[in-house]
């Protein structure tokens, strides 16, 4: 069972860290000057005509405790240890949670009274919950997690986690109508799935007090789409399908918007990503119920089978098998509700407001940042905020305008000069367009 | 700056994630423990697999006992009563033959029930008319009436008549012998009832044999095979390894002749491996052994009478402690011992005389070092999957005894490739005793086999495994009783690094 778990577990969270960078705080500073994904589709475009060239986009927010996952080899190179990332763990749950966001074109036409753009991106999500727990039984083994964990000794360990991942293309179609002060606009998306992976844990205990007894209770199932092949208590293959197959894993999803502009101020609404995939090819990997193994019962020691050990094996297998079924599941994205607001108090001040809510992982942010733009080519600026796992966070964000040539970075946290109370946070985005008229 | 360089971690692990091969997951920190076998041994069955030869038994108060037993020596009335041969007439001169019966195995009849068998009378004469001939035993009486014969015997013309009269058959006819005495009795009449003498008269019978005789029975001295019981339960111990407390030997007797029997014991002695024997001392022995018979009157019953040689009556428990492997006894039967003068004693068709002869070894005693040594096929193989650890064995002993053990581990030609321990190793310790030695609990005890890295690459070749175990019964010479349900529970397990 170990080998899967932490066969599952490592690549999980070795995905889950790929995905540079966080959530869109500050980039909506720039939401009047620059072309990004996600952004506003009722928003006007900043020029006529707009060439949305490749924009790279990710966040990144863990806690993990304070000790180190990655360690020093003696041959230079780094070993990522279990057993020293939870002597950092001082409380039970933690979290990784990543999203990137790739986008390979966006053609824009901006008239007197609407607009239209086409786009195409690449998406990925990941989120992982686990405990302290989990990690120390992965780490230490059951016996050695016994020598290290009070705990361990004295009650059951809940290992109940949660894991998430997917990812997927999108063509985005988006348009927005002009009228006066107002503009509204909508953007729909056609997804396509490349690979799930998410589980569904009711209940995961072990019970390790007697190192010659295993006793788990269990309750789970994964899915998993174009991801995990097969699964079982000493393997795991990833699956070699073709998750870029057309049509393989078809989804939708639609954004819209809404924009107040007033000469000195504007306020924008969103509602984004309100969709799913269906995953149609997709397996359920479950367990149900309690195992208790105490090794192969009933030996009598006087006449010992020769092949014991394949006894053992096939008893192990036998006991930690996994139930595999196809499944067809249909996942929803992440749909959040942004509210964005500006006050321009002169051609190089910029105050901005911004407020975002994910409602599918219960979280959101209240932002407020300023922009500078001392000469007509570049914009700098920095944001405060606050999310609702009360971290604050210090952002900044650039922009230049060379022409035709437009590009920004920004990001939502720079911890070398902000450090987060629980939380890392990284996020980032980059992009380059050409605007003209 | 700890939080920045994590994020810069991170932020490397994450550039590079699912590709990158210098990055390994590190599991120098691993040690799982696996159960892999949970059972036990049992008494019984380690006493199964020590002992053959013998029975094994559960004693009334549980005690584990095992029983050897050896022939039945049987004596029935055919061995030692054979049937009279007849054949030779017995000639009738007069009209009354007194004939004395013989007195056959040394007894003299007073009363009898025949067997099987036929007589006839054989008869001449010259008379030429006809002739009436009446033939009557007084001492012989059949369904409540005499046994008489009465012929007439016609007159044919010749000058010699002559002929037999029978066969008529013995069995069931009572006899009745006055002073060992049979009268046979004939009158011969001519015609106008003229008595005369037959010059031929003659009383034949085939066999004599009795259903049922009483009289007096001398003393005869009745043959009964030797018979040696092989006992293995010594085998393997050294001298005085195995001290069992109350070794016993049981004589059964089972008789229904009726007449006293006394035991004439030739040998009855103990025979180790090597050494000489050791005969068996004992008090009944100097008493004697009489053994009980159905009286007069109870013909047909069987009378048991049983002979145990045990500690308080005997030497046994040093002859057996001598490494006992061959118990030997020659038992022949006297009968009428005492010779008991005008005794009266009796002998049925199903008259049967038995000796069994066992030995019940109750295992309670004291053990030092005993061996149990077996072999195990195994395929080591399986070890390549562990990377290094330890065998953990929990034991959880009911058995008033402990065990020290060494395993040797064998290729597939048999050679030794190497040794578990250095040298002998506890395996379980004794579990607690009540005041009768018997077992009161259990011992729980914890030992760890090394699965060492360095010999695993060897051991992966082993093919067999012979285990070596001695067993103890506590220290102090304490006396323990092994019980049916008394077992050695054993959970094994392995603790380390896995592949």
């Amino acid at each position: 069972m170990k080998h899967t778990l932490r066969r599952i577990l490592t690549p999980t969270l070795m995905c889950a860290v790929t995905a540079l960078s966080a959530q869109d705080r500050g980039i909506s500073l720039f939401n009047n000057t620059q072309i990004y994904t996600g952004r506003n589709p009722a928003l006007p475009f900043p020029k006529e005509f707009v060439i949305g060239l490749p924009e790279g986009a990710g966040s990144l927010v863990l806690e993990t405790g304070k000790g180190p996952w990655l360690i020093d080899r003696a041959d230079g190179g780094k070993d990522f240890s279990l057993a020293s990332g939870w002597a950092g763990l001082e409380k039970n749950n933690y979290f990784i949670d990543g999203e990137w966001k790739v986008r390979t074109f966006f053609l824009g036409k901006k008239w007197k009274y609407g607009q239209l753009g086409l786009s195409h991106e690449w998406e990925g999500h990941s989120s992982l919950r686990f405990n302290k727990d989990l990690v120390g039984l992965l780490g230490f083994g059951n016996y050695g997690y016994l020598q290290v964990e009070p705990r361990a000794s004295s009650q059951p360990l809940d290992l109940k986690s949660e894991g998430e991942h997917f990812i997927f293309q999108a063509f985005t179609l988006q348009s927005a109508l002009f009228r006066n002060k107002w503009s509204v606009g909508a953007a729909v998306r056609y997804l396509g799935g490349i690979q799930d992976f998410h589980t569904d844990i009711l209940k995961l205990k072990a019970d390790i007090r007697d190192p010659l007894v295993l006793k788990m209770e269990e309750d789970w199932s994964f899915y998993s789409a174009d991801l995990v092949e097969t699964f079982s208590v000493d393997s795991i293959r990833l699956s070699k399908s073709n998750g870029l197959a057309p049509g393989r894993h078809p989804g939708f999803a639609f954004s819209i918007g809404v924009q107040y502009k007033a000469p000195r101020w504007r306020a924008a609404l969103q509602l984004k990503d309100l969709g799913s995939i269906r995953w149609r090819k997709g397996n359920r990997f479950s367990r149900s119920g309690n195992t208790l193994y105490q090794g192969i019962q009933g030996i009598d020691f006087l006449n010992l089978n020769e092949n014991i050990f394949d006894q053992v094996r096939d008893t192990l297998h036998a006991l930690a098998g996994v139930e595999k079924s196809e499944a067809s599941f249909t996942r929803s994205l992440p749909a959040s509700l942004l509210a964005e607001n500006q006050v321009y108090f002169s051609d190089r001040w910029t105050v901005g407001f911004s407020a975002d809510y994910i409602f599918s992982r219960d979280y959101g942010y209240l932002m407020a940042g300023a922009v500078y733009r001392p000469f007509p080519i570049w914009s700098f600026g920095g944001q405060m905020s606050l999310d609702t796992r009360k971290d604050w966070n210090l952002g900044l964000l650039t922009s230049l305008e060379l022409g035709v040539f437009n590009l920004f970075f920004a990001t939502d946290h720079v911890p070398a000069l902000w450090k987060l109370n629980k939380a890392d946070r990284l996020q980032a985005r980059f992009g380059l367009a050409l605007m003209w008229d | 700056m700890k939080g920045i360089r994590t994020i810069l971690v991170w932020l490397l692990c994450a550039g590079f994630a699912c590709n990158l091969p210098e990055y390994y997951l590190d599991r120098d920190r691993e040690e799982w423990a696996l159960p892999l076998l949970n059972g036990e041994i049992k008494a019984m069955t380690l006493l199964e697999n020590s002992v053959t030869l013998g029975e094994i038994r559960v004693s009334q108060d549980g005690t584990l006992a095992i029983h050897y037993t050896g022939e039945i020596l049987q004596k029935t009335k055919k061995d030692i009563f054979q049937p009279l041969p007849g054949n030779l007439p017995i000639p009738m001169t007069d009209t009354l033959n007194e004939v004395t019966l013989p007195v056959v195995n040394n007894m003299i009849i007073r009363r009898a029930v025949l067997g099987k068998g036929n007589y006839s009378f054989a008869f001449g004469h010259q008379e030429t008319e006809p002739v009436s001939l009446q033939l009557w035993i007084p001492e012989m009486v059949y369904q409540g009436q005499t046994v008489q014969h009465k012929l007439e015997i016609p007159y044919a013309g010749e000058t010699n008549t002559s002929g037999i009269s029978g066969p008529h058959p013995l069995e069931d006819i009572r006899l009745i012998p006055v002073n060992n005495k049979v009268g046979l009795h004939y009158r011969a009449l001519a015609s106008g009832n003229r008595p005369f003498l037959l010059p031929s008269l003659f009383f034949y019978y085939d066999q004599l044999d009795f259903k049922y005789v009483e009289g007096f029975i001398g003393q005869n001295i009745y043959d009964l095979k030797s018979d040696t019981i092989e006992l293995d339960l010594y085998d393997g111990f050294v001298q005085g390894g195995l001290y069992i407390d109350e070794p016993r030997v049981t004589m059964q007797v089972v008789s229904s002749f009726g007449f006293p029997t006394k035991a004439l014991v030739h040998t009855f002695e103990m025979r180790s491996g090597q050494g000489a024997p050791v005969s068996f001392q004992s008090k009944i022995l100097d008493e004697g052994m009489f053994f009980d018979y159905p009286a007069l009157g109870q013909a047909g019953q069987f009378k048991t009478t049983t002979f145990v040689f045990d500690p308080s009556n005997s030497n046994i428990r040093e002859v057996f402690n001598a490494q006992a492997r061959f118990l030997i006894y020659d038992v022949d039967a006297l009968s009428n011992p005492l010779l008991v003068p005008d005794s009266s004693y009796f002998i049925t068709d199903s008259s049967r005389f038995t000796i069994h002869v066992s030995v019940d070894l109750p295992l309670r005693g004291r053990i030092r070092q005993y061996p149990a040594s077996k072999i195990f096929n195994l395929d080591g193989g399986q070890l390549s999957e562990l990377k290094e650890g330890r065998l953990v064995v929990q034991t959880e002993n009911g058995l008033p005894l402990s065990a020290s053990a060494q395993i040797y581990l064998n290729d597939l030609s048999g050679m030794l490739i190497d040794s578990v321990f250095t040298g002998y190793k506890d395996l379980f310790k004794p579990a607690p005793t009540d005041s009768e030695g018997k077992a009161a609990g259990t011992a729980s005890y914890q030992y760890e086999i090394p699965v060492p890295a360095a010999r695993i690459g060897a051991w992966t070749k082993t093919r067999s495994v012979r285990v070596e175990v001695f067993f103890d019964s506590p220290p102090g010479g304490q006396v323990v009783g092994i019980r049916a349900e008394d077992k050695l529970n054993i959970k094994l397990g392995f603790i380390g690094k896995i592949k």
